[in-house]
This record gives C-alpha cells, sequence and structure tokens, in this order.
C-alpha cells in the first residue's frame, strides 16, 4: 500500500510539473516577446575603447561610446558593470583609484585635443564613483534606433600617491539593460 | 475523549499522496518556468574592454645639490672644495679619537638624502665606505646600522664589535662596501636614510675617510646618494658637519676673494648631484641660489652660465646686468628657470658656473645651490 501510494505521487508530480510547465512557460512567452525581451538589445560602440597609458594623478581621460537600443520593445532600466580579471591597485582602491563618470550629449561628441566636446544638450548619466561595479545608468535617452552620445570620463584622483606608480588594468566593461513590460 | 477523537478521525484516503505529488510538481513547475521567464527579461551587451597604464615615475620636483664645488674666486687655479665624504679623492674627513674597542656611544652617523623620486622599489643599495686609521701601523675596524635619517629608526645591523664588517690594518686604506639592499628596498627610504658607523683604532686615535657614499640601483636609474650631514660621535659627543649648499639653515659655503669687478677668471662651479632616468620627460628645471657677502658692509653681486658638461648651454645674467645683488647681512635668495636643461643628459650633466663680484673684494657666502627638475616618466 506504502509502495503504491509512493508511485502515485510520483507519477502524480510529473505529471502536474509538466502540464504546469507547459501552461506557466508559455503564457509567459507569448506577454515577453510582446515585452520584446527578445528583441529589445543594446549596442555599443567601439567595443574596446583605446587604450590609454602615462596616466598621471590628476588626469582625465575621454572617451565618447555609442549606445544604441535595437529591436522591438523598451528597456525599464540600464545598467553598467566594469570589472577587471585581476585587481589592482588603480582600479579598485575606492579614494586613490581610477573613478568613472558618464555624460551624454544631444550631439555627437569631437574630439579637440585630448578630450571631446559636444555643443548639444548635456545630461549626466552616472555621477563619479569608482571604476569597478554595477551602477544603473539615468539620462539615457534611449529610443530605438537612434544613438545614445555618450562619454567616459576615467579620473586619476590628484592625491593618488606614488605607490600607484607603473601600474597596469585591464578592464571589462558592460552594459546591461533590463526589459521592461 | 481520546478515544473519540479517534474514531472521529477520517481514515486516510489513498488520493491523498496524489494531491501531495501534484501539488510538488507544480511548485517546482512554476519556479522552473518563472526563473526562466524572469532570466528571459534581461538583455546584456558586453561593451568590450579597456587597458590602462599609470606612468612609472609621476611628474614630480626632485632636487639635488652639488656635493663638487671648484672655487676660482680668487681668479687663479680651481681650488677643489668638494665634500671629502663624496669622492674617492684622496681628500680626506678625519674623525675624532675612537677607542681601542668598540663602544655603543661612539659613533658616526652620515645621513643621506637621494634627491629620487619616491615610491620607486630599490634593487641594489651598497654603502660605500673607503677608511683608514690616522696612524701608520695601526689598525681600525668598523660595523654599520641602517636606519632612518627622520626618525633616527634602527632598520638593520651589518656586522657586529665580534665581527667588523671590515678593518684597514696597519694604517692602510681599505675601500669596504655593505650591502645594505634588505634595508634600503624602496626610494623612499633611500630619500631618508642614515648609516650609524661604528668604529675603533687600535690606538685610540682618529680614522680617516675618503668616501662614505650609497650606490642605489633601480628599475629606472642608477645613483648615488652623498651625505648631506656628518655627526661624528667618535668620542663620544656629537660633532655636526652639515653640507653647506644642501640647505637654507645657515651652513654657508664661503669663497675664496672675488673683486670689486666681473671677471671670466673669477668663479664658483657647481656639479650637482642629478640623476633623472633615461627617457624622462623634463617639464621644467630651475636653480635656487642663496648668497650674501662674507663681510658686513660688501654687496656681491652674481650671474652665471649653465654647462652641459663642458658645453655652454645657457647664460643668466651678464656682467653688465647680473641676476641680482645684495648688500644685506640676511641671505638672498634667487630662484632662476633653466629652460635650457630640458634633456635628460643635459640635466644629468648640469655644471652651474656663478661669477661673483664684490665690493669689499672679499668672500662671498653660498647657503644654497640647488638644482630642481620636474619631471615624469612614461
Amino acid at each position: 500500500m506504502t509502495r503504491r501510494r509512493y508511485r502515485l505521487a510520483t507519477a502524480s508530480a510529473w505529471l502536474g510539473a509538466a502540464l504546469l510547465s507547459l501552461g506557466v512557460a508559455a503564457a509567459p512567452a507569448r506577454g515577453i516577446h510582446r515585452a520584446t525581451h527578445v528583441s529589445a538589445r543594446l549596442l555599443v560602440s567601439p567595443g574596446n575603447v583605446p587604450p590609454a597609458s602615462g596616466i598621471a594623478p590628476g588626469d582625465t581621460i575621454q572617451r565618447p561610446i555609442e549606445l544604441m537600443l535595437l529591436g522591438r520593445g523598451r528597456l525599464a532600466s540600464v545598467y553598467l558593470e566594469v570589472s577587471t580579471p585581476a585587481k589592482t591597485a588603480i582600479d579598485a582602491n575606492p579614494q586613490q583609484g581610477l573613478q568613472i563618470r558618464i555624460d551624454r550629449c544631444s550631439k555627437r561628441w569631437r574630439q579637440q585635443g585630448a578630450s571631446y566636446a559636444c555643443s548639444g544638450k548635456h545630461w549626466l548619466v552616472l555621477s563619479t564613483r569608482p571604476l569597478l561595479g554595477r551602477s544603473r545608468l539615468k539620462r539615457l535617452g534611449l529610443r530605438r534606433g537612434k544613438r545614445s552620445h555618450l562619454r567616459l570620463l576615467l579620473t586619476f584622483p590628484a592625491s593618488a600617491g606614488n605607490a600607484l606608480q607603473g601600474q597596469c588594468a585591464s578592464i571589462v566593461y558592460s552594459f546591461v539593460g533590463i526589459a521592461g513590460r | 475523549m481520546m478515544r473519540s477523537s479517534r474514531r472521529q478521525r477520517k481514515p486516510s484516503s489513498p488520493r491523498r499522496p496524489l494531491y501531495l505529488g501534484a501539488a510538488i510538481g507544480a511548485a517546482a513547475a512554476v519556479f522552473i518556468s518563472t526563473s526562466v521567464a524572469l532570466a528571459a527579461f534581461s538583455s546584456s551587451v558586453t561593451g568590450g574592454g579597456a587597458s590602462l597604464a599609470t606612468k612609472r615615475i609621476f611628474p614630480g620636483v626632485r632636487s639635488a645639490w652639488p656635493w663638487d664645488i671648484r672655487d676660482a674666486a680668487a681668479g687663479g687655479a680651481e681650488v677643489n672644495a668638494t665634500d671629502p665624504l663624496a669622492y674617492s679623492d684622496s681628500v680626506l674627513a678625519t674623525t675624532g679619537n675612537w677607542t681601542s674597542t668598540f663602544s655603543a656611544t661612539r659613533f658616526d652617523d652620515f645621513d643621506f638624502n637621494a634627491g629620487l623620486p619616491g615610491g620607486i622599489s630599490v634593487t641594489s643599495a651598497i654603502f660605500n665606505f673607503t677608511f683608514a686609521s690616522s696612524q701608520a701601523n695601526k689598525n681600525a675596524c668598523f660595523y654599520i646600522e641602517v636606519r632612518r635619517a627622520s626618525t633616527n629608526t634602527l632598520l638593520g645591523t651589518h656586522g657586529s664589535s665580534g665581527t667588523p664588517s671590515a678593518c684597514a690594518n696597519a694604517g692602510a686604506q681599505v675601500a669596504a662596501t655593505v650591502d645594505i639592499s634588505a634595508e634600503v628596498t624602496s626610494t623612499d627610504i633611500a630619500n631618508d636614510l642614515r648609516i650609524r658607523v661604528y668604529a675603533d683604532q687600535s690606538s685610540n686615535k682618529a680614522i680617516n675617510i675618503d668616501l662614505a657614499t650609497v650606490t642605489l640601483t633601480t628599475p629606472y636609474m642608477s645613483s648615488t646618494a652623498l651625505a648631506h650631514r656628518w655627526d661624528d660621535e667618535a668620542t663620544g659627543a656629537p660633532a655636526v658637519t652639515l653640507w653647506s649648499p644642501y640647505a637654507v639653515d645657515g651652513s654657508a659655503y664661503t669663497s675664496g676673494l672675488f673683486a670689486t669687478a666681473f671677471s671670466a677668471t673669477r668663479y664658483l662651479k657647481f656639479t650637482p648631484n642629478e640623476a633623472v632616468p633615461a627617457g624622462s620627460a623634463i617639464s621644467s628645471a630651475d636653480v635656487q641660489f642663496a648668497y650674501k657677502s662674507a663681510a658686513a658692509g660688501d654687496q656681491t653681486c652674481w650671474y652665471f652660465e649653465v654647462y652641459n658638461g663642458t658645453t655652454l648651454i645657457g647664460t643668466h645674467g651678464s656682467s653688465a646686468s647680473p641676476v641680482s645683488c645684495n648688500s644685506t647681512t640676511s641671505y638672498v635668495t634667487n630662484n632662476v628657470s633653466l629652460p635650457e636643461l630640458s634633456t635628460v643628459a643635459a640635466a644629468n650633466n648640469v655644471v652651474i658656473k656663478a661669477y661673483l663680484d664684490n665690493s669689499g673684494s672679499r668672500a662671498a657666502s653660498i647657503d644654497l645651490v640647488q638644482l630642481d627638475v620636474n619631471y615624469y616618466l612614461d
């Protein structure tokens, strides 16, 4: 009797799981598709930004980046994730290490010497914070097929000490979009 | 009551496991499906990467001072006024009298400032000590301690009273070296270094020192640190000698006798001990020069030339238009920019040739000659 009950329970569990999986997964799948999670995606250009060397305390490195929303649907939020395979003092030190800030302009950033300028309207996308980590980006102005003109500013604090001389770092950055309904 | 309640309990239903299993299965399905669905809400773009590198040496002003001074104030041949401790040149410094056995209260302190950029590892540090007993046929020995000059903190000891670092027997001069790399591991220490020498002399007399320097090697440059302060406590009592052009501290170099008019043959020649790493970019350079007349009531004026070795590369002021004049009894410090010092070779071979005159045909006092070079290394 006990064995029979056990078999009954197992069989019904599998059956229930199969039926409900089918139902639950099928319904949201159509919903997500409508919410464009399949097609809404970000495209960043360029992928690898030009390297920066000879950085000294007080320096700011500027790199323009174009972010684009492709596909259908919209993104509820976008995050920037910066990581490194091997931490060094210049990327991992929250006080004396590199700091990041992102600005957006309504027009394309134009190079002027070692810096980039834009004559359009400006927005602060990410206020200055330590380089590594995950941060939510604001005022990206993402619209399908339109480029969001971003400028990355990496600042090496003037207070950085001599211990940070001769340091190298490789960072990986990702824009992570979270799809909305 | 108990019996009654048992009787009232419903017999267990054979369908109960079926409901339970269905519930578990449903829960698992909901969990899996929801996870898949939520994961599908995220979309990410791997942006890419970037490589970043800081300068090997950050921009900054590093100073050098001349331990090599040639004095031609009198207009004749140059007089060698070089620091006796700085070069192995048979120009000797003589200590006070030691005892025939080592004593914890009898030592010589040599303080060094390498003038190097901070924060750089030192791969090799060697203390050079060339010495001899002041008396023929007598012996002298020494051992050392490595300390921080600013705090007198002991970093390490080399040798001992029982096993000295070296001995110079029978009056012979010995060029000893002691490897202090274990203690001098960075330029921060090299710029704030004290070597304490404990010595003995077999007849309780002085020793002669020809050289007391530290040779430093870093990944970017080699240099020699020279002593700016020598505290001879051989007798057990301090006797401090400051190298006069190192700081505005009242310890001045007194020249020979100048004339009332400038002359091409009357000058002081200073060779700073500069060590700019190869490949460095020099942003600026200047010289600080503090001087006055040795005798009150006189006026001293000066102008100078800058040489890269023996090649003239710049002139500042002239006999008709000196850099400045000082008729007071206080030191006047001039800070003069040296734009001609734009290369590493020029900085490392610079010679400052100062022409002076003195209204009383007397000496001048020079309290500071400091070369400041602002550079960095990518």
